[in-house]
């Protein structure tokens, strides 16, 4: 596991990045209080442009759909505007642990949660999963999640995109399902 | 008295005697009637038996229409009249066994009888009646009647007012006792249906809690492994990956 400041390795049970000292009270400072969200879609942007209402319910309801397939699991999309210099990585580590997306009870190994934030200024994204899901998912597996959903992002079709991402989540998790049943 | 042969002596004479009197008492015991052996008169057509005819030809026809029509709203109101009973029977037994032979079928109906030997009336109601009867008493009306015939009002019209007064009472019982009925009936209906929606959202949140799927065994689960935070996250360590805008579109996470 690497931090997602610096990108080095994080050992099991570090408080703090050995490397840069990175840790949740450090992304707070840095981002400051949390914005009102929703438990499925949040969109901060307040543009139009991102998010239809037509399409932001659609989207809320394939999210629910992915939860009953897998009812420990919670797949939750943030959209955003960056400021210039600060890291996705890190917004998204700082959302996930401070915004209560999932249930209060799923903690560490039993957060099966992702969660997916959309930079709309700079469409980059970033898929982060909980704990639970770690030996499930790999690096590898995430980076194809989103490169499912990067053509239709880069053309700021961002429902789409996520729906990309989601049917690739499904596909795979149902893969790990039968493979761990095996 | 002639003496008895000689030689002929007493003792064989005892069981003779004996059997004698058991034959004369069994006879004596058959020919006896009791109260219940009595032959009981057919149901009147009209409503009104006047045995005792106390009641002229015109008073006891307009009476009898009168219960008739009221036989028409389901209340049957009998009015029986004896001079005497045989037997020593009394009016409360008379009306009893004819409300037993009348009313083999059941229904809201009554006997209302006077028997002049005592000066006494006697009302008995069907058992369906007493059910449903509530506060009101059929009983009442055989006390007024007494105590109007006590005032020394002619006969017939208090046979008359009797058989009206309980012909009233049984109508009002029955009003009452259907009135809180047809009020009970969208009381339960609303109840059952209250408590059939009640069931339904506890089956609803019941099943929305178990999530339908798992009943079908559709949904995925997966086993819990042990894990430790990592840089203070209580949800995720981190592990994640990022994806840029662009020809590549992939940036190490």
């Amino acid at each position: 596991m690497t931090c997602p400041s610096c990108d080095q390795p994080v050992k099991p049970g570090d408080p703090a990045c050995p490397a840069c000292g990175f840790c949740l009270e450090m992304a707070a400072a840095r981002f400051g209080a949390v914005p009102r969200h929703g438990v499925y879609v949040t969109d901060t942007t307040q543009l139009m442009d991102s998010l239809t209402r037509g399409q932001h319910q659609s989207l809320e309801r394939y999210l629910m759909f992915f939860e009953r397939k897998f009812p420990q699991c919670r797949f939750s999309v943030f959209f955003t505007h960056l400021l210039p210099g600060r890291s996705i990585r890190e917004l998204t580590f700082n959302l996930f642990n401070r915004c209560q997306f999932s249930a209060f009870e799923a903690k560490v190994a039993r957060n099966f949660s992702l969660l997916l934030v959309v930079d709309t200024g700079s469409r980059d994204a970033c898929l982060m999963t909980g704990y639970g899901l770690e030996p499930l998912l790999s690096t590898e597996d995430l980076e194809g999640i989103l490169a499912a959903g990067r053509p239709a992002m880069d053309k700021r079709r961002y429902h789409e995109g996520v729906k990309a991402c989601l049917d690739t989540t499904i596909k795979l998790l149902a893969q790990r399902h039968t493979e761990a049943a095996k | 008295m002639t003496p008895l042969p000689r030689g002929i002596r007493w003792f064989p004479a005892i069981p003779l005697l004996a059997a004698m009197l058991w034959l004369t008492g069994m006879t004596i015991a058959t020919g006896q009637t009791t109260a219940d052996d009595q032959e009981l008169p057919p149901r009147p057509e009209g409503f009104v038996l006047d045995e005792g005819g106390f009641l002229d030809t015109s008073r006891a026809e307009r009476l009898s229409q009168y219960l008739t029509d009221a036989s028409k709203n389901d209340i049957r109101v009998f009015l029986v009249t004896y001079a005497d009973l045989p037997g020593g029977e009394v009016a409360g037994g008379r009306a009893t066994r004819l409300m037993r032979a009348w009313f083999p079928e059941g229904g809201y109906g009554a006997v209302l009888i006077f028997l002049e030997s005592d000066r006494r009336f006697a009302v008995v109601a069907h058992p369906d009646f007493e059910r449903i009867r509530g506060e009101r008493s059929v009983k009442l009306v055989s006390d007024r009647a007494e105590k109007a015939l006590a005032r020394n009002i002619p006969l017939a019209v208090v046979l008359r007012e009797a058989a009206m007064d309980l012909e009233y009472e049984m109508r009002q019982s029955l009003r009452e006792y259907r009135h809180a009925e047809s009020r009970r009936t969208p009381l339960l209906i609303g109840g059952g249906l209250l408590t059939l929606a009640f069931a339904g959202s506890i089956l609803f949140f019941a099943i929305h809690r178990m999530r339908l799927q798992n009943l079908f065994d559709k949904a995925r689960t997966f086993p819990i492994t042990r894990m430790e935070p990592r840089l203070g996250g209580v949800m995720s360590g981190g592990h994640s990956a990022v994806s840029r805008c662009g020809p590549t579109g992939k940036t190490p996470g």
